[in-house]
C-alpha cells in the first residue's frame, strides 16, 4: 500500500535525477548538440539567441528538477522518520515496572475491600 | 524519550542516506563546475570531470538502494512495531500512570484507616 507508493516515488525519482545531470550537460553544450541531433530537423535558422536562450532555460530547468528530486527524497526520508516515530506500538517493556506493582495493588484491594465494604 | 535500538539504528542509517543524497548534489554542482573549466579549454580537467560524474552517480546508487532497504525495513515492520495506519496517540500511558495514581491514593486511604 503506502510503501508500494513509496517505492514507485522513489524509482521514479532516482530515474529523474540520473537523467537530470545528463541532461543538464547536455543541454549546456546545446550549440554544439544541435550539430550531430540526427532525428530532429531545423528548418529555420535559428539565431545564437535563441539557440542560447533556449539552452539556458533547459539548464536552468535540469537543475531544478535535479534539486528538486532530492528534496523529494529527503522529504521521504523524513516521512519515514516520521513513521517510525509516530506510529511505533509502544514497547510493553517499559510498562514492566506496572507488573512489580500488581501484587501490591491485589492486597491494596482486598484490604478496602475488607475495611471499607466490610466484606469477611 | 529514548527509542528502542532498532529504531535508533533505523534513525541513523536514514541520516547516512541524508548524508548521500546531499553529497549527490554536491558532487552534481561540482560536476558542472568542472565542466564549465572544460569548456573553457581547460583540457586537464577532463579526469576531474569523470571523476565528480561518476561519484554522483554512485552516492545516488547507495542512496537510492539504502532508501530500498530502509522502505523494505518499514515493510516488514507493519504489524509488529508498526501500526499499520495512522493513528493519533496523544496521550499514550496516561492510563497507567493515572492508574498508578489512584493506587496510590488508595494505599495512602488505607493506611491512614489503619492507623485510626
Amino acid at each position: 500500500m503506502s510503501d508500494k507508493g513509496l517505492l514507485e516515488q522513489l524509482n521514479r525519482t532516482t530515474e529523474t535525477l540520473s537523467h537530470s545531470l545528463t541532461n543538464l550537460i547536455r543541454y549546456s553544450s546545446i550549440s554544439r548538440e544541435r550539430d550531430d541531433d540526427e532525428h530532429e530537423t531545423y528548418d529555420v535558422p535559428e539565431s545564437i539567441a535563441k539557440t542560447s536562450t533556449a539552452g539556458l532555460m533547459m539548464v536552468n530547468a535540469q537543475t531544478a528538477q535535479l534539486v528538486r528530486g532530492i528534496q523529494d527524497l529527503m522529504v521521504m526520508t523524513r516521512g519515514i522518520r516520521e513513521k517510525w516515530l509516530l506510529t511505533q506500538i509502544p514497547d510493553e517493556k517499559t510498562d514492566s515496572q506496572q507488573d512489580l506493582d500488581l501484587e501490591k495493588c491485589a492486597r491494596l484491594l482486598e484490604q478496602w475491600e475488607k475495611e471499607v465494604l466490610g466484606k469477611n | 524519550m529514548p527509542q528502542p535500538e532498532f529504531i535508533q539504528e533505523r534513525l541513523k542509517s536514514l541520516d547516512s542516506i541524508d548524508d548521500l543524497l546531499l553529497s549527490t548534489l554536491l558532487h552534481a554542482s561540482q560536476a558542472v563546475g568542472t565542466m564549465e573549466e572544460l569548456k573553457r579549454g581547460n583540457d586537464n580537467m577532463k579526469p576531474q570531470f569523470e571523476n565528480h560524474t561518476r561519484s554522483f552517480y554512485s552516492s545516488l546508487e547507495q542512496a537510492t538502494v539504502a532508501l530500498r532497504h530502509e522502505i523494505k525495513h518499514l515493510d516488514d515492520s507493519v504489524g509488529t512495531r508498526l501500526l499499520p495506519i495512522n493513528v493519533n496517540k496523544k496521550a499514550t500511558g496516561q492510563d497507567n500512570d493515572k492508574l498508578r495514581d489512584q493506587f496510590e491514593v488508595l494505599g495512602r486511604e488505607l493506611n491512614d484507616d489503619g492507623g485510626r
